[in-house]
């Protein structure tokens, strides 16, 4: 049995540098999900998430003649994405949503451990969370980027990143820690 | 523990959404088709980019033009208001061959009645004494008459030595008293005496002297006014009258050389203007114009260009220039019939690359051509021979020529439907860019009329229907397509150097 033969991700871009539809589709099609895992983290829900990603691609493809191929793509797909999602959410994250943890959605039954933790989990955590601090817990613990950075993304004081990233944690930890407890 | 917590949970997180693949989530597929609805706009945008860029431009070449008109009506109205200027000073040159004034039968000297044919030359009574000791300078210029003369100014007191000095001296002096009938008669008798002594002479023909000498200048004139006025005087006698009355034309010779003037400079403005005519002329224009090919719909475009107009001959010019347009073709149901395409779009071999991918490979089925569109960006370099009509009176003119050139940009899109297993049709397109693939020569023929209008000084606004007819196929793809549509154009005047 003939297999088609491989393209590669390389080729795939150079290909898209000309402006091929068709190879655009494949692009979008293979770094689809690793840039709607990023959206996700930032958004409120799916949809949201998938115009993010689509916004982010459009931006791909309008400025991918200028993308230097020696670089990684992921890399710089990951920033489009979160800068793309950021945008989106901008004027959300003047508002401090205080969410009472009492009012938390529950988390899937079989959780017991972090380890255990599945997406719809993490997103339902997530979602408790305002969405300065979501976006700065992403930014600085799951993205890799520091406060000075997140500060100038976000246009804050980097104290104001460090205080709303601790609170985020709290957060987190104590709905976490909650979660345990009812199912211990 | 609370660090340690935190760890785990960055790591969780890291690890299912790096890795994320969750079914309950859109796919990749209904991502693109989403994406689709937003993308490819950015692409269909470009014609009417064009299209904006290209009103943008024929709206600015509009106001120029009004501007310009505007400019130049204005220096018309200022000339015209200097003109009666010009015409009082050459009446006043004319006037001065007044000499011949001098002529006319005036009574003056007997009653002071204010003489009818010298007055509205000679402006009033007044003037009639003021000048009336001008009259010398004027008589001396006779030649032998100087010696007949002398006894007269020596009756009037003045120096006959410096006779324009004394002329001017004694005017003032004469304005300076109130002009009254007893010093007018006076003044009148004195001249009289002047003249009856002239007329007694053998040489008495006042004006004569005046016939010969020529106006210099607008003062000369004034001075030779007031001196038909001062002739007035002497002709109290007959011999004068005689003499006079053959001058008594002169006004009219005046006249007609004004007009010979003026028929003298004609020649010379046409002389200007046939110089103007020889000069190379240079203009802008846009274009909006629809593409026409066999099986396409027709697609409305723009463009823009620079053109020049070298004279050959009188009613001939060549017409070159380069102009910048694009070209859209759009065939629904397939590529166009001498497409290199057409051939390929009949076998599934077409999409043969297409289906070595892998993400379609399993649920592609036998595709079909759904629709094809070409779009060119073209150069194009068009060789013109105008025939105007009547250069010298009208801007008509017929054009006809050809165009050769190359394409900046050739983008042909191809759409394909297939219908996926299970679900509906889908399309997807594919692209192919080319740019300076190749130059045509001589491969469309032009024809155009125009009509101009004058605009400003020297230039010209023209509209200009024009038709492109393909003589064989253009781009790429061989594609043979033409276009009509309206040139306006700005005609301007260069003087070569």
């Amino acid at each position: 049995m003939h297999s088609p033969p491989r393209i590669t991700e390389e080729e795939i871009i150079s290909q898209c540098k000309t402006g091929s539809l068709k190879y655009q589709e494949m692009l979008y099609k293979l770094f689809y999900g690793y840039a709607m895992g990023i959206s996700l983290r930032y958004s409120l829900n799916r949809d949201d998430a998938l115009e993010a990603v689509n916004d982010a691609f459009i931006k791909v493809f309008n400025a991918i003649r200028s993308y230097n191929i020696d670089k990684p793509f992921k890399a710089w797909l990951r920033t489009i994405v979160v800068n793309t999602a950021i945008d989106r959410r901008r004027k959300d994250l003047k508002f401090q949503l205080n969410v009472d943890l009492d009012n938390a959605a529950p988390l899937s039954s079989n959780m017991g451990t972090v380890d255990n933790l599945n997406v719809q989990d993490i997103l339902k955590l997530m979602n408790e969370l305002p969405a300065i601090q979501l976006t700065i817990f992403n930014l600085y613990e799951i993205d890799g980027y520091n406060h000075d950075e997140i500060a100038n993304m976000l246009a804050i004081p980097v104290s104001s990143s460090r205080v709303y990233l601790s609170r985020a944690k709290e957060r987190l930890r104590k709905m976490l820690r909650k979660e345990t407890q009812n199912h211990g | 523990m609370d660090e340690q917590l935190d760890n785990d949970l960055s790591n969780r997180i890291r690890e299912v959404f790096d890795n994320f693949d969750d079914t309950s989530f859109p796919s990749a597929d209904e991502g693109w088709l989403l994406l689709r609805k937003n993308f490819p706009e950015t692409e269909k945008k470009r014609p009417v980019a064009w299209l904006w860029w290209a009103s943008t431009a024929a709206a600015l070449l509009l106001f120029l033009s009004i501007g310009l008109w505007i400019t130049g009506k204005k220096q018309q109205t200022n000339t015209l208001a200097l003109k009666p200027a010009k015409k009082h000073t050459e009446q006043s040159i004319t006037a001065d061959s007044a000499k011949i004034l001098a002529a006319t039968p005036n009574p003056v000297t007997k009653n002071n009645a204010p003489d009818t044919g010298a007055a509205p030359l000679a402006g009033t009574k007044k003037s009639t004494i003021q000048a009336a000791p001008y009259k010398p300078a004027v008589v001396p210029a006779v030649p032998g008459t100087t010696t007949t003369q002398a006894p007269a100014y020596a009756k009037t007191n003045v120096s006959p030595t410096t006779q324009v000095l004394a002329n001017t001296q004694t005017a003032p002096a004469i304005k300076a008293k109130p002009a009254t009938d007893s010093t007018k008669n006076i003044i009148a008798k004195t001249n009289a005496q002047q003249y009856v002594a002239a007329a007694k002479t053998p040489n008495i023909t006042v004006t004569e002297p005046a016939k010969k000498t020529k106006p210099v200048d607008s003062t000369k004139a004034i001075m030779a006014k007031t001196n038909t006025q001062q002739s007035v005087s002497p002709t109290a006698t007959k011999g004068s009258i005689m003499l006079n009355q053959q001058p008594a034309q002169p006004p009219k010779k005046g006249m007609e050389a004004l007009f010979a003037k003026e028929q003298a400079q004609e020649p010379q403005k046409y002389r200007q203007e046939s110089v103007e005519d020889k000069k190379v002329r240079f203009g802008v224009y846009a274009a909006t114009f629809f593409n026409y090919a066999k099986g396409s719909s027709n697609q409305v475009n723009a463009g823009a260009g620079v053109t020049s107009d070298i004279k050959l001959s009188k009613n001939l010019k060549l017409s070159t220039g380069l102009m910048l347009a694009q070209n859209t073709l759009s065939y629904s149901g397939g590529p166009p019939p001498s497409s290199s395409l057409d051939a390929l779009a009949k076998t599934p071999r077409a999409l043969a690359p297409y289906d070595k991918e892998s993400l379609f490979a399993a649920n592609s089925s036998f595709p079909v051509l759904k629709n094809y569109n070409a779009n060119l960006i073209g150069l194009d370099i068009p060789i013109n021979i105008k025939y105007e009509f009547n250069p010298q009176k009208t801007d008509a003119y017929v054009s006809a020529g050809l165009s050769s050139g190359t394409f900046i940009n050739e983008a042909y899109t191809s759409v394909y439907g297939y219908s996926s297993a299970g679900s509906s049709t889908q399309t997807t397109d594919d692209v192919t860019h080319k740019s300076f693939n190749s130059f045509y020569f001589a491969k469309t023929l032009n024809v155009s009329f125009g009509i101009g209008y004058p605009v400003g000084k020297g230039n010209r606004l023209i509209v200009e229907p024009f038709l492109k007819y393909p003589l064989d196929g253009l781009g790429s793809q061989q594609i043979q397509f033409g276009s009509a549509g309206l040139n306006l154009k700005l005609n301007f005047t260069t003087k070569k150097k």
